[in-house]
């Protein structure tokens, strides 16, 4: 009763509010090309003040969202470094096909699944083995050249052993010249052509290849580029290789399958003692 | 002011409105004699009534014209608000005071009216009420006053000469 009492005595103000709320309403919901306009521009004080409170709500749903966005983005970032990857290894596989022009062998693509763990030695582990042909002596290669040797080859699996392990040896050749020698590690990130005769013509910047003089690793695979020739033993050069492969960063290699093994199925495994090359 | 007498008012006021007005005026300045009505009417009968008056003509106005539906229900609506609660008197208006009360109320209308156009149009609320508005609204206060001295149209009004 008291309210009605009260909404009689200011029933001038009832009604002037009724009807401009009306005629807003009207005026909102008319068909006129200016509608959408007055629309906009009449809700934007009502937006002002539902502001504070739309806030709240906001924050909690920006929260939830927030997190979801944290947890896609996680997920993109991982399937962009996979993308990346790919991007990365299709552009090595182009350029070993470039490099792939032997028909005599077959490159058998493999991952690396293990490192040495021994400081001393240099050796990697690789995802295939005897069941896939490999053999003990095999070259192993990379788009920039000769990585090293199959060490020893189980069934599902290899040990390669790298042209940076002190135990490795191969015979090579300077390619302008046609001097052979033999490249062994001569500490560091370095290899030395051994066994070349003073009085022959090497120069710093010779690039050196496999002979394949040993009859297992095939010739004119890159080894390096010699970095300096000392002429100061009597009868030998020494002589300091830059090589080609970068050991430190090797992820798939190839190992070279004579086409007359490739896709044979050795059976066992092969511990066929040290390599030869 | 009888309701009646305001409702023939008002109608005829309409019917002039329509017609004869637009040849009275140049196209942005024009009396409006509908709010002229009403703020007679406001003077007379208060706020409540003017509101519900200024509601209802406004929407016989706005189903005439052009403009967004609602837009001359609000106007009226707050003129006749306005205008009753400041001036009403159940004694008729010194003519002092019906002038400044007719200003007001036709002031109000014209900034009630470019507010509602700026709103819809984003036009400059200032041109509009200096170019267009205002002196529609000057035009229309000539005319009540002249209403205002005429003897029986004063009286009716309940406008007081002295």
């Amino acid at each position: 009763m008291k309210m009605l009492a009260y909404l009689d005595r200011h029933r001038d103000w009832v009604a002037l509010v009724v009807a401009l709320v009306v005629s807003v309403a009207l005026m909102s919901a008319s068909g006129h090309p200016n509608a959408d306009t007055f629309r906009r521009t009449v809700s934007r004080p009502f937006e002002l003040f539902a502001a504070p409170f739309n806030f709240v709500t906001r924050a909690v749903s920006l929260w939830d969202e927030n997190a979801d966005l944290r947890a896609k983005l996680v997920e993109l970032s991982a399937e962009r470094s996979q993308w990346r990857d790919a991007l990365l290894e299709n552009a090595r596989l182009r350029r070993l096909l470039g490099f792939r022009d032997r028909p005599e062998f077959d490159y058998l693509a493999a991952e690396v699944i293990a490192r040495e763990p021994t400081p001393a030695l240099s050796s990697l582990v690789l995802d295939k083995g005897s069941g896939q042909g490999i053999d003990v002596g095999q070259a192993v290669v990379t788009a920039d050249g000769l990585a090293g040797v199959v060490h020893r080859a189980g069934p599902a699996s290899c040990t390669v052993l790298l042209a940076t392990d002190r135990n490795f040896a191969v015979s090579a050749r300077v390619e302008r010249t046609r001097v052979d020698g033999i490249v062994r590690w001569a500490g560091g990130g370095k290899m030395a052509l051994t066994e070349v005769p003073r009085n022959l013509d090497v120069k710093p910047g010779d690039r050196v290849v496999t002979s394949g003089l040993g009859g297992v690793i095939p010739g004119g695979i890159p080894i390096g580029l010699v970095e300096s020739v000392n002429r100061e033993d009597q009868l030998f050069l020494e002589v300091i290789v830059e090589p080609f492969v970068q050991y430190h960063k090797l992820e798939e290699l190839f190992v070279l399958l004579p086409r007359a093994r490739a896709g044979d199925s050795a059976a066992g495994s092969s511990e066929r003692g040290e390599p030869r090359g | 002011m009888k309701i009646r007498t305001a409702l023939i008012a008002f109608l005829a006021s309409l019917l002039l409105q329509v017609s004869l007005v637009p040849f009275a005026g140049s196209e942005m300045i024009r009396p409006n004699l509908p709010l002229l009505v009403l703020v007679v009417f406001a003077t007379r009968r208060g706020a409540f009534q003017a509101v519900l008056f200024g509601f209802v003509a406004g929407l016989l106005l706005d189903v005439l014209s052009s403009g967004m539906f609602g837009m001359s229900a609000f106007v009226f609506s707050l003129t006749g608000f306005v205008t009753g609660k400041l001036f009403h008197s159940d004694l008729p208006l010194p003519l002092g005071l019906w002038a400044f009360a007719s200003a007001i109320g036709l002031l109000l209308a014209a900034l009630a009216w470019s507010v509602l156009i700026t709103f819809g149009t984003l036009a400059p609320v200032g041109g509009t009420l200096s170019a267009q508005m205002i002196p529609s609204a000057a035009y229309t206060w000539v005319l009540g006053m002249l209403w205002a001295i005429s003897p029986w149209y004063g009286r009716r009004a309940g406008v007081r000469l002295d």
